[in-house]
């Protein structure tokens, strides 16, 4: 099957389609790792640009993400053992009392399209969550603050994380409309987004550094 | 600059909603809950529970801008949702939130209309409005006619990133949550109408921070129906309507709702808006309220206000104001600035 297929059942949110169309491709002979890397994630690409573009909205683009992640749950079982089956361990919330959840969950969309497994902490998040991300696995955080009132409960979190000492195991990166690069540093987190589809690329490069 | 301007601007604000140029730009104060209670200097919580603490802070943020901003029964998000039996919590600065509990189209099914004396932060709005026209009903008057928009109620109600998949996963669930929501926010309205005094009842303002996050053909589909069912409702009802996130997407959607003065946020260009609304809809807005009026200087709030005039006053139709509601922490100085620069460049 051409592959190309499924790449435009994800880009057109394809839902009831997905999980046979996935299969079929299995059956004609493409890896999982082919669909992700030649359908999927670059569906997904397509998708987010689309988004911020202009030319689709979010319900198209959470639609697209769940199309992808239909796929994934197909794929998922034959890549065990395949460690370089994801990018990356990404866990992400809203910081404490911050319950704005679009931004977040838009990065969400745009991580996982971008190959990365994805915890989803969820909103108001105690630095507990996060520290106990970590303990799962995760490489990566994300901290998501759209209120001014809430920024400083990015340092808390990220002392916290100090004090239990995980800080080294993790690259944390900080975004949302009450952060900047310089508070986001300030705040102790190791790179800043201005925006979601900045988000894949910078966590790759913090992951690089993390060895 | 003293009850005289108050007075005067209001007058303006009048004219430039029935798209006109007025001999002077008015400004407004859009002011609520995080802003009122840090000048106030108390929780944004107990301000939410105490009708006189929230009457006390509103008056002292009126008396320092000089009649500017007014009174009314404030409690952010929580009137709609808690009257369909939503939990409401408060995060510890004190700001409530709606805990999502529609997770089928059964849950939608039990959803109930409640009686207005039963119906949670609704109830306790209504007695704040009671409360509060009691105390200075006669000097200052009390506004009462806003509601959150079904089409957000619905999305807080069913989570936002669920219900905006819907849209297109479960449009059945979404029309049907709609149907419930419309139906409250009208009682809601009819109980508005019904507590102030005999015809008083003279504007309505929607907000709706989420309607501009789906496209516009799913705004045309979904929200603009319900827009119309509640504001044709009340014909004689001045229509407001506030969304300060980016919408510039549905700003043809909200000429064809019949909107006569739109609040927006500083991500819509003004000078796009107003090409796309002159004639249609008056704009209030649009200075950044958290980089300009929150953590700019004087001089900043200054040239926003300039640019504003510049791309948007020609023609009437405009009122300066915040993009979107006045941040916590928001300088006096600032605010000041605001009402200046409109005064000093906004002579037509
Ligand atoms: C939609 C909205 C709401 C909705 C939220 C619905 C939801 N489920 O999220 C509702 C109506 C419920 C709401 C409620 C409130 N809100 Co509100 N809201 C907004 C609004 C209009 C848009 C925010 C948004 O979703 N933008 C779209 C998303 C996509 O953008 P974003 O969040 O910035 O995210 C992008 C980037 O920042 C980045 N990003 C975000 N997080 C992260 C994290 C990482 C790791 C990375 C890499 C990137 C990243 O990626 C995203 C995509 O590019 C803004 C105003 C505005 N124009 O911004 C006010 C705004 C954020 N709200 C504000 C306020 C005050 C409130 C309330 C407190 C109001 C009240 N009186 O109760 C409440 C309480 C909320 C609480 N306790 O958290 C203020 C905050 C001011 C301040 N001082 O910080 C704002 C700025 C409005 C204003 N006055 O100017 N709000």
């Amino acid at each position: 099957m051409d592959l190309d297929i499924l790449k435009q059942a994800v880009t057109k949110g394809r839902f009831k389609e997905i999980e046979q169309l996935t299969r079929q491709a299995l059956e004609d002979g493409s890896t999982p790792r082919q669909i992700l890397d030649q359908a999927l994630v670059p569906a997904m690409e397509m998708v987010g640009a689309m988004f911020s573009a202009g030319d689709i909205f979010i319900p198209e683009m959470m639609v697209s993400a769940k199309v992808m992640q239909k796929s994934l749950d197909v794929l998922k079982p034959l890549m065990v053992g395949d460690i370089t089956s994801n990018v990356g361990r990404f866990a992400i919330g809203t910081v404490k009392d911050d319950l704005h959840d679009i931004g977040k969950n838009i990065v969400i969309s745009m991580m996982q399209g971008a190959g990365f497994e994805v915890i989803d902490l969820g909103i108001d998040c105690p630095p507990e969550k996060f520290i106990q991300a970590i303990k799962d696995g995760a490489q990566l955080l994300g901290m998501s603050a759209i209120l001014t009132t809430v920024v400083e409960n990015i340092r808390r979190t990220i002392e916290a994380i100090k004090e239990s000492g995980l800080r080294e195991q993790v690259k944390i990166l900080a975004g949302g409309a009450a952060v900047n690069e310089s508070l986001a540093l300030k705040m102790g987190a190791d790179a800043y987004c201005e925006d979601a589809g900045e988000a894949p690329p910078k966590a790759k490069s913090l992951l690089a550094q993390l060895g | 600059m003293r009850e005289g301007f108050a007075q005067k601007n209001f007058e303006r604000v009048a004219v430039a909603v029935s798209y006109q140029e007025p001999d002077q730009l008015p400004v407004f104060l859009n002011v609520n809950g995080p802003y009122i209670a840090s000048y106030y200097n108390v929780s944004p919580y107990d301000y939410y529970h105490s009708p006189e603490l929230m009457l006390k802070a509103q008056l002292a943020v009126r008396e320092r801008f000089w009649g500017l901003t007014g009174v009314f029964p404030d409690m952010s998000i929580a009137p709609e949702p808690s009257a369909m039996g939503a939990e409401i919590t408060w995060t510890k600065d004190g700001t409530p939130w709606v805990i999502p509990c529609i997770h089928s189209m059964e849950d939608v099914e039990r959803l109930e209309i409640p009686d207005v004396a039963n119906a949670g932060y609704m109830t306790k709005s209504l007695e704040t409005y009671h409360y509060m026209y009691q105390q200075v009903g006669g000097d200052i008057p009390v506004s009462f006619g806003t509601t959150h928009s079904p089409w957000g109620v619905a999305a807080l109600m069913r989570g936002t990133s669920d219900f905006m998949a819907d849209v297109i996963m479960d449009p059945e669930l979404v029309r049907a949550l709609l149907r419930k929501t419309t139906d409250l926010g009208l009682m809601w309205l009819r109980n508005m109408e019904k507590s102030v005094p005999a015809g008083t009842f003279k504007r309505i303002l929607i907000w709706d921070d989420l309607s501009s996050f789906v496209s516009l053909d799913h705004f045309r589909e979904f929200i603009l129906p319900v827009y119309e069912e509640l504001y044709g409702a009340f014909p004689e009802c001045e229509r407001w309507y506030h969304n300060d996130a980016n919408a510039t997407n549905i700003l043809e959607g909200l000429a064809e709702a019949g909107v006569k003065c739109f609040h927006l946020g500083d991500e819509v260009d003004m000078a796009f808006a107003k090409e796309k609304l002159r004639g249609r809809v008056a704009l209030m807005g649009n200075v950044p309220p958290l980089k300009v009026l929150r953590n700019g200087t004087r001089q900043d709030v200054e040239a926003s206000v300039k640019d504003i005039i510049k791309k948007a006053a020609k023609g009437g139709g405009l009122i300066i104001a915040p993009g979107g509601y006045m941040d916590e922490g928001t300088p006096d100085q600032n605010i000041e600035a605001m009402i200046e620069a409109t005064a000093r460049y906004g002579r037509y």
